[in-house]
């Protein structure tokens, strides 16, 4: 008797285990069936690209009646009707629901705009008085690196009208400047800088004639007079061109429409108010605002706005010139942007990799550009040396950039040591004093091959 | 006998049934066996790691007791011994910034350099402080130590002999009581937790390997990367701040500190990517596993391989530098640089291609925020 119970406890506790086991296993079956956005069980409606439950219907073709239904299943289809699934091509409620692109960068909420890019402008006001006071001798070395590093020093400035205090923005330069690439590279322009304000300033001040290996101005038999260091670099266009590539280009392609930095901010605009935006709308306008942050109207940019000095001068020229098609890249940052509020970061990614694309090759198209103009100088007879620094600084500007560029797939094009080999080359013994213009050309057929020019 | 033959079946049947491959413990349905990953993270790193913690903190102690009793060079060198000792220990904990040690902030009291010496200065006089409010965070833990014992004033001895010795000597104690005090909590809440942080076998935002991977990324991007090299060579200022570098008093006296807990640093964060045991002896899962279970690849190799290539070339980058990283900054701040980049390669892999691959989404936010 006393075995027999024994062997019962047994069997049950054995019946026990395997079946909690087997709950325990199958439970997430039980509890969680495969529900369509609509609430049943294994159903036909799918959620489209901005997040609307589409359910299938039936549709009938002459009194164009309509049938949503919850599932498709034992649907009997009488004269004249059809049955519509969700995704069918034409399926008009498909995306009906979801945000068209707009014919300008123009998005609001509650008709309130959700465009902000403050930042960027005050940064990009800052970048044209920097280019200003790299071309006054009278300031000093500290003034000039607490203007790029600390955001003083500027005062205030006229933008479309209003006063802004660039001071106060508490924006700076120096900490978006070559932020994402080694950090080698940052410490370069703060060199630039000092060598302007120590060499080349001293030198102006004198009225230094300026000579290989030796600082100063001169003026070419055109008029034009430059200001340059020891080896011929004019530092101010060296300066502004690395700012394109080193704040504009890459805080817009490596930082703000970089997948990790998108991904990074929450886009639920449920809880948003008038004018109010989300963290991902807003980094995707401050990418924008990096290229259009000075035009007067961004909803109709010129790309000559306020003095710009930085990467919307430069997409304004190659657009004109016909080698980057910049209505392609207004389009992308409305399509992606349109994106964002419809959650649809498939097509935000797609319209952010054209945008990094096309901006990256306005770097590689200028940098050419201005090694071939500097060869070409120096190739006619009795050679303006002072437009020859002035266009080969501007290509050392555009070349120290070209380490920030992307290609379509997202890969740098050149790298950290290939643009310092290049800059060494361009400085080399006397510098722009002594270099040929077969290394020129030879520099400008590298970068065309690269880019695809 | 059948009433033992029975309890082996129910065993038997418990541990055939329920036990197989561990898919029962796994709630993340991707083949990994993530409840194996946590169990050699927590039992062979974490918890040994605290527990050597806590050894060299206990002695860090006995040796303060010991220079109170009797203050003269030898009890001292002994003190700094133990701190140097401890401090290298805490190189392996400071990236479990979870459960207790993020509610009590426990990376900041312990390890925010530069200290704040006017505060510690002002704290020691009014002997008015609360440790736990964070305006004191940077009068306390290791970099406070470093200043008591190494920079305080020129003859350290006179400190605590001298006018002021006593209320030194009184807010040195505290620091020291105070580590001890933190530490024992973390230590409690892991041993009475271990259960159940290694059963949060699930991908969510709250799990247990979500919370400590982003821990891990989030400390080698700013404990590591940041503190001990981007600070100081000014990746984030106009200018380098020489003086920000880790441990910068005893360093002035050795030449070669910062530079040692830098290392240790790398060797910690090293085991806990390949899941190797902290006493060295046994390698376990670990994050490196995973990946390669995911068949993650970068440029058609392994990601884990790449990874761990990273780490080597930021290690002998770090070894390549002069010892004493002050001089390094201040003669050839370029080559600190370049360190620095060959550092940050593991923060663009850990953080963009390891998580991809994991499909754990970052919970912490940039610090570059506008």
């Amino acid at each position: 008797m006393k075995m027999k119970n024994n062997l019962l406890l047994a069997m049950m506790a054995i019946a026990l285990v395997f079946t909690s086991c087997s709950s325990d296993s199958e439970e997430p079956v039980v509890v969680n069936p495969m529900l369509d956005c609509n609430g049943i069980e294994d159903g036909t409606s799918l959620l489209d690209d901005c997040g609307d439950c589409q359910q299938a219907y039936v549709y009938n073709y002459v009194t164009h009646n309509v049938v949503l239904l919850d599932d498709t299943l034992a649907v009997t289809l009488g004269q004249n009707e059809m049955l519509v699934m969700p995704t069918d091509m034409g399926n008009p409620y498909w995306n009906a629901g979801c945000l068209q692109t707009p014919a300008t960068y123009k998005f609001e909420r509650d008709g309130a705009s959700t465009v902000s890019h403050g930042g960027q402008t005050a940064r990009l006001l800052m970048g044209v008085e920097m280019y200003n006071a790299l071309k006054d001798p009278s300031k000093t070395e500290s003034e000039l690196l607490d203007m790029f590093n600390d955001g003083t020093g500027f005062g205030s400035v006229d933008f479309n009208g209003t006063t802004i205090d660039l001071d106060a923005s508490v924006k700076k330069l120096g900490n978006k400047t070559a932020a994402y690439g080694s950090a080698t590279v940052k410490p370069q322009y703060d060199a630039m800088i000092t060598e302007a304000a120590n060499v080349v300033f001293p030198a102006w001040n004198n009225g230094d004639l300026a000579a290989a290996g030796v600082a100063g101005e001169h003026t070419g038999a055109g008029g034009r007079t430059v200001y340059v260091n020891a080896k011929g670099l004019e530092i101010v266009q060296g300066f502004t061109k690395g700012l394109i590539g080193g704040l504009c280009v890459d805080q817009i392609v490596n930082g703000y429409l970089s997948t990790t930095k998108l991904n990074s901010g929450g886009n639920d605009a449920s809880a948003l108010g008038a004018g109010e935006y989300t963290d991902m709308e807003h980094y995707w306008d401050e990418g924008f605002g990096y290229l259009y942050g000075l035009e007067a109207d961004v909803e109709a940019p010129t790309y000559s706005g306020n003095g710009s000095v930085l990467l919307n001068k430069y997409a304004g020229k190659v657009n004109t010139a016909g080698d980057v098609n910049m209505t392609a890249v207004y389009d992308a940052f409305k399509a992606g942007r349109t994106a964002i509020v419809n959650m649809d970061y498939t097509e935000r990614d797609l319209q952010a990799a054209i945008v990094k694309e096309h901006v990256s090759k306005i770097l590689g198209v200028k940098a050419s550009n201005y090694l071939r103009e500097g060869a070409a100088i120096i190739l006619g007879n009795s050679a303006d040396m002072a437009d020859f620094f002035h266009s080969v600084s501007e290509g050392y500007g555009f070349v120290l950039s070209l380490q920030f560029a992307l290609d379509g797939s997202g890969n740098y094009i050149y790298s950290n040591t290939e643009v310092n080999t290049m800059l060494d080359t361009l400085m080399n013994g006397n510098g722009l004093w002594e270099v040929d213009a077969a290394t020129l050309t030879s520099m400008a057929d590298d970068i065309d091959s690269r880019f695809g020019l | 006998m059948l009433k033992k033959i029975s309890t082996l079946v129910i065993i038997l049947s418990l541990i055939y049934g329920c036990g197989g491959e561990g898919e029962i413990q796994n709630n993340y349905n991707d083949g990994f066996d993530r409840f194996e990953l946590l169990t050699n993270l927590t039992d062979n790193i974490i918890i040994p790691a605290y527990a050597n913690f806590q050894l060299e903190i206990l002695e860090l102690e006995n040796a303060k007791e010991n220079f109170i009793s009797n203050i003269n060079q030898t009890s001292l060198d002994l003190l700094r011994e133990k701190w140097l000792d401890a401090y290298l220990a805490w190189q392996h904990v400071e990236m479990f910034d979870i459960n207790k040690a993020e509610e009590i902030d426990y990376r900041r009291k312990m390890n925010a350099y530069p200290c704040n010496v006017t505060r510690i200065n002002l704290n020691i006089s009014s002997q008015e402080y609360d440790f736990n409010n964070s305006n004191y965070y940077s009068s306390q833990g290791f970099p406070a130590l470093d200043y008591m014992l190494n920079g305080i004033q020129q003859d350290i001895l006179e400190a605590y002999t001298g006018l002021n010795g006593t209320q030194n000597l009184d807010y040195l104690s505290n620091l020291i009581n105070q580590i001890v005090v933190n530490t024992e909590d973390i230590i409690n809440e892991w041993n009475a937790d271990r259960d159940i942080f290694i059963s949060s076998t699930s991908n969510t935002a709250t799990s247990s390997l979500n919370k400590i991977t982003n821990d891990f990324i989030f400390y080698y991007e700013k404990g590591f990367r940041a503190n001990k090299f981007g600070i100081p060579a000014g990746v984030f200022s106009g200018s380098p701040l020489p003086e920000n570098i880790e441990a910068y008093y005893h360093n002035i006296l050795t030449g070669n500190t910062s530079q040692i807990l830098s290392l240790e640093a790398l060797q910690a964060v090293k085991k806990f990517f390949s899941g190797i045991s902290f006493d060295n002896s046994y390698q376990g899962l670990g994050l490196s596993d995973y990946l390669l279970h995911l068949d993650a690849l970068n440029n058609n190799e392994n990601l884990g391989d790449v990874i761990s290539t990273t780490f080597e070339q930021a290690e002998t980058s770090i070894s390549d530098l002069d010892d004493d990283l002050m001089n390094q900054i201040n003669t050839n701040n370029y080559d600190m640089l370049v360190t620095y980049d060959k550092i940050q390669a593991g923060v663009v892999l850990l953080k963009v291609d390891m998580l991809g691959f994991l499909s754990i989404d970052v919970d912490y936010l940039d610090a570059d925020g506008d």
